[in-house]
């Protein structure tokens, strides 16, 4: 998916895909709060946002 | 005795026979560069199937729900032999149910833009007979007419390996106004031997999963979805490309995904063997795991 992003111009660093567990609460959090923290960092997202 | 003259006469021996319900080939249509495909159910009509340059729509896609009990005679070019192991393979057909005439195939004739009738041979060939790896079918029953020889068509990648080169920005450009043509008829989906889905993610509005509403961001999130759904699957047939009445380079997206997926999983080619498992419809324990 992360592929496909990047061909057609998209910032691959915006899709995150992780394989955690149910009993994996810290993994889960600690996982979304470094996601949010790179997305901020990447500022919106003006691509995939309908232009109009 | 020509090709169209051996179809006939298959035709005939099946149907009369009994041992299909009907037969799927092709007829000529309205115009001298159309032959549509055709349904015959009586060894009578039989006359109508032809076979010449301009056979190229691909026929796998009238099996997409099959009633069980019906049982199919159908004549096949390497770009429909190839849609029919994929309905196999997805397991939307049984191999029993088909009578599979194989016809070798040169390639088919485009007459965009031909005005005067002419030899066929003057004219292009379609794009995707251009790209066509299969020109023989791969799986049949009996075979009418002289294996082709299969050429080195590696070069077709080159389109996705020149647009790679570009900056992120410009793909998105290049993309961008691709999808911004696309006005969501699905005829990509719809002639899609891999998108045999009984009821396909965009049509579930209420899920929401799709927005009807027909604009760039929408047409984006539809073809990245529909290449993802097809991905190690799509048999590289090229009809929904063909079809496309905006001429949207659809083939270029989905041969993105055959490159990346030979990359990470070894050559695997859908669609020609019944036997091999498609790299995303299995588990291994040495699958390339970059998510975990």
């Amino acid at each position: 998916m992360q592929r496909m992003l990047e061909f057609v111009g998209i910032d691959p660093k915006r899709f995150q895909a992780r394989w955690i567990s149910g009993s994996e609460g810290q993994k889960f959090a600690d996982t979304v709060t470094q996601l949010t923290e790179d997305i901020k960092a990447l500022g919106p997202n003006r691509k995939l946002r309908d232009v109009k | 005795m020509s090709i169209t003259e051996k179809i006939q006469a298959k035709a005939k021996e099946l149907l009369d026979s009994g041992t299909v319900n009907y037969i799927i080939g092709w007829e000529k249509g309205t115009f001298w560069h159309q032959s549509t495909p055709v349904f015959v159910k009586k060894a009578a009509d039989a006359d109508k199937l032809i076979w010449d340059e301009f056979c190229i729509n691909s026929l796998s896609t009238y099996l997409i729900r099959l009633d069980d009990e019906l049982k199919v005679g159908l004549f096949v070019k390497g770009c429909d032999s190839k849609g029919i192991v994929r309905l196999i393979q997805d397991k939307q057909l049984k191999r029993e149910q088909v009578v599979l005439i194989g016809i070798p195939c040169n390639g088919m004739r485009n007459a965009k833009g031909a005005v005067e009738k002419t030899e066929p041979a003057n004219l292009p060939l379609e794009q995707k007979c251009i790209e066509c790896v299969h020109p023989n079918p791969v799986i049949y029953d009996e075979l009418i007419g002289e294996p082709v020889v299969i050429a080195d068509k590696s070069d077709r990648f080159n389109d996705v390996l020149e647009l790679e080169k570009l900056s992120p920005n410009e793909k998105y450009q290049y993309w961008a106004a691709q999808f911004e043509k696309c006005i969501r008829c699905y005829a990509c989906r719809n002639t899609c031997p891999a998108c045999n889905c009984k009821e396909c993610y965009v049509d579930q509005y209420r899920v929401g999963w799709q927005n009807k509403a027909v604009d760039l961001a929408e047409n984006q999130m539809f073809h990245v979805t529909r290449a993802m759904h097809v991905a190690g699957r799509c048999v590289e047939c090229g009809e929904c490309q063909r079809q496309c009445p905006m001429d949207i380079p659809i083939m270029q997206m989905n041969r993105k995904l055959i490159m990346e997926i030979n990359e990470l999983f070894g050559e695997y080619a859908a669609g020609v063997d019944l036997e091999a498992k498609p790299p995303l419809g299995q588990f291994k324990t040495d699958d390339p795991e970059e998510f975990m």
